[in-house]
């Protein structure tokens, strides 16, 4: 069998469910085939060795110092009372939702104005609607 | 160590401390694996346990936390290598045969030891990391490929080719070795 479909076997990626089932059933049913992904399947665990490389004590403090550094900063941010009241940070927001609203209601009224109903005619049934006497 | 309000199952500075003292090895074995340059890969564990740290309330608490900052260490590494090497994301159209013991790979060897770390500085660059990534990290070829903006065909390509070497490579040091 065609061994870089061995090695897509080996990692349970690539292959489709349907190419899965057939090396499966090479592999349980013809000796060679098996043979062939078991020689696999060693050199392949043999490449998983899991060496660690030693950290120098020195850059293993520097991690450590690293985090003590990170925890003082959040814990002098959760010590800080909230920031005061910013009253031009306040007016500058004020006037600027002001101008959007502004701009909202000019884009509406002029959009309006292409319908078939006029504003005017609204207005008058709503405010004729509301002095009617009962009989 | 300061107290720091926190919310129940995020990770605390001290779960941080005992993840460096036991793991950090192994983050940093990873990532050298990756950029093959120690200062670099420090780097890219220093970066992880930073960015860890701040994003500590993201943490899925059915996870290990050592396990969680490895993959963030991992892609601090990839990220470090896309600025300093870019060429090393570049899949190749066709193979490169093994160059043997160049300068450069015995430099390699002699930082990362022998065995399976020396065996990965005669692959190309884009080779070694689809084969770290997928071998050793266990991401599959779709993530790879993502990463490295490649397509799933060039990173098996690429796989392929990894073990093919490796797999002579290391048949010829057990043999040395015996």
């Amino acid at each position: 069998m065609n061994e870089d479909t061995l090695i897509l076997y080996y990692y349970n990626d690539g292959l489709s469910d349907r190419e899965r089932r057939q090396v499966e059933t090479a592999i349980n049913t013809d000796t060679a085939v098996s043979a062939q992904y078991e020689a696999l399947c060693r050199q392949l665990n043999d490449l998983s060795e899991t060496d660690a490389q030693a950290v120098p004590s020195h850059t293993l403090q520097r991690w450590h110092d690293t985090i003590d550094r990170a925890a003082q900063q959040t814990h002098i941010r959760q010590q800080q009372p909230p920031g005061p009241f910013h009253i031009f940070s306040f007016a500058w927001g004020a006037a600027i939702t002001a101008a959007l609203a502004i701009g909202i209601g000019i884009g509406v009224y002029i959009a309006g104005g292409d319908t078939n109903t006029p504003m005017i005619e609204l207005a008058n049934v709503g405010s004729s609607a509301g002095n009617v006497v009962p009989a | 160590m300061v107290e720091i309000l926190q919310s129940p199952g995020t990770p605390t500075q001290a779960d941080f401390h005992e993840a460096i003292s036991n793991r950090s090895d192994r983050w940093l074995s990873a990532c050298l694996k990756i950029t093959r340059n120690r200062d670099m890969a420090e780097d890219a564990v220093q970066d992880a346990l930073l960015s860890a740290w701040n994003k500590r309330h993201q943490f899925d608490n059915s996870a290990r936390l050592d396990t969680w900052i490895h993959r963030i260490a991992i892609n601090a590494a990839l990220q470090l290598l896309r600025k300093n090497r870019p060429a090393a994301f570049e899949p190749l159209e066709t193979d490169i045969p093994d160059r043997g013991d160049t300068q450069e790979s015995m430099r390699a060897e002699q930082e990362l030891g022998k065995s399976l770390a020396a065996a990965l500085t005669h692959l190309s660059e884009f080779e070694r990391l689809c084969f770290v990534l997928k071998h050793l990290e266990q991401w599959r070829l779709k993530e790879i490929a993502d990463e490295f903006d490649s397509n799933v065909g060039a990173v098996k390509q690429a796989i392929f080719r990894s073990v093919r070497k490796l797999r002579g490579r290391m048949t010829g040091l057990q043999g040395e070795q015996a």
